[in-house]
């Protein structure tokens, strides 16, 4: 089986927008998320292009061309999805950043985990 | 009215935009298109990354290093034919390797820009022939005119050769080659490849040392004919190599812009003498410094040439190229 690459920060951010955007994930709509989940840091859609291709090449991520649509000028668009292995190493991720959740939480005490998440909560709505 | 940026800017972007990923990033851009400023700033911010994404995708580092390493041998055999003089010059070396980027630039642009999917031989020469005619563009200022004329034809065989032997990525790519994400298989064993570039590497070398035993005008002279051409006024001037025991070697730049090299006997006051009657430019180099030069000189080929032998050592062991 083939072995899932340790992902950087902003591969994690771009493979989060594919899985949070579903079928509906293109240049445009996973940018828009990646400036989304990286804020206040502004993206480029370059960048978001060059980790597309760097993820596809890695075999996380496969693509299909849409028909030509006219609201884009006749041009198509590309849409990804993640592959079994980009879902591997999205969730080998997510399980890393829970550990040093709770090595930070426990270090830095319970009152200052509860504070953070009350954050996030008002963030999420 | 039409909503969307004006065809010109459309088209000055989508003639920028590799045609592999032209279509969906053009249709991205449009789709965000707010007004043209917006447009025209979008479009500076994302077209040099998605071309320099596009060329990550399709230049293969181990085939690029052998490519600069056979168009600088490319341009250093034509020094040595045309200008030996050239090659023992204080930036010599470094103005040799100019034309061989530029030529490597020709073959990254053409492979980056070319449509995925197979091409024929006729396709895989234009990266070669483009490499050639920028080589040739940029040399024809920087170098002499046969250094820069024979240098570009040799980089033109030896990059072809290579490139008809090992075709670029995305054309395996296209190929039912891929046998695990991330790495996709070459076409051919490295050790087969890598014994073709030797022998290409081999013959490259004997057809120049047979092409330069024939030309002596532009290569070695005997003492008699440096002394002979000396009293007949055709020598404007002598660099010596004076550190050598023994035998002395020398270079000659002829009055007709030529140049010849010739071994001097141990004792050269005669010759020193001839020269001075006959108003000879002489310049006695010392050669304990000039093989310090020299190797700091040739520190960034034989860096090249290091790195190439550990990726072509590292493809035979199996693993893949990174990238």
């Amino acid at each position: 089986m083939a072995k899932a690459d340790s992902l950087g920060q902003f591969e994690q951010l771009v493979l989060t927008a594919i899985l949070a955007l579903g079928d509906e994930a293109y240049g445009v709509t996973i940018h828009a998320r990646v400036e989304q989940l990286a804020a206040p840091k502004a993206v480029s859609l370059g960048a978001v292009y060059v980790t597309l291709d760097r993820l596809e090449d890695k075999g996380l991520l496969s693509s299909r061309l849409s028909d030509p649509m006219p609201e884009r000028g006749g041009r198509a668009r590309r849409y990804y999805r993640l592959e079994a292995l980009g879902e591997r190493a999205l969730g080998e991720s997510a399980e890393t950043a829970r550990r040093i959740w709770e090595v930070i939480a426990e270090v830095w005490g319970k009152e200052w985990a509860r504070e953070w998440g009350k954050r996030w909560g008002k963030e999420a709505g | 009215m039409r909503g969307g940026p004006s065809r010109f800017a459309e088209a000055l972007v989508a003639l920028l935009l590799p045609p592999a990923c032209r279509e969906e990033v053009l249709g991205d851009l449009h789709e965000r298109f707010r007004s043209p400023a917006a447009y025209a700033l979008d479009a500076l911010r994302t077209v040099p990354l998605v071309i320099l994404s596009r060329i990550r995708r399709t230049a293969d580092p181990g085939i690029l290093l052998m490519q600069a390493l056979a168009l600088y041998l490319a341009f250093l055999a034509a020094a040595r034919l045309a200008a030996p003089s050239l090659i023992q010059d204080q930036l010599g070396l470094p103005r040799l390797a100019f034309p061989a980027v530029m030529a490597l630039l020709g073959l990254i642009l053409d492979d980056a820009y070319a449509r995925p999917g197979p091409r024929s031989g006729l396709h895989l020469m234009r990266g070669p022939v483009l490499g050639a005619a920028l080589a040739l563009l940029v040399s024809q200022e920087t170098l002499p005119r046969w250094v820069a004329l024979e240098g570009c034809a040799l980089a033109l065989v030896f990059s072809g050769a290579i490139r008809l032997w090992f075709p670029p990525l995305a054309m395996r790519a296209a190929g039912p080659k891929q046998t695990d994400p991330g790495h996709t298989e070459f076409p051919m064993p490295s050790k087969t490849r890598l014994a073709f570039f030797c022998a290409l590497m081999i013959c490259g070398a004997i057809v120049i040392s047979i092409l330069t035993t024939h030309r002596p005008s532009r290569g070695a002279v005997t003492y008699s004919e440096f002394l002979d051409r000396l009293q007949n006024g055709q020598v404007a001037s002598v660099v010596i190599d004076a550190a050598r025991s023994g035998a002395v070697e020398a270079t000659l730049r002829l009055k007709d812009g030529g140049s010849a090299r010739t071994v001097l006997p141990a004792d050269y006051r005669d010759a020193l003498r001839s020269m001075r009657d006959h108003l000879v430019n002489v310049e006695v180099r010392d050669s304990g410094a000039g093989v310090g030069q020299m190797l700091l000189k040739a520190a960034p080929f034989l860096a090249l040439l290091g790195v190439w032998i550990v990726l072509i050592i590292r493809k035979a062991g199996g693993q893949p190229l990174p990238g």
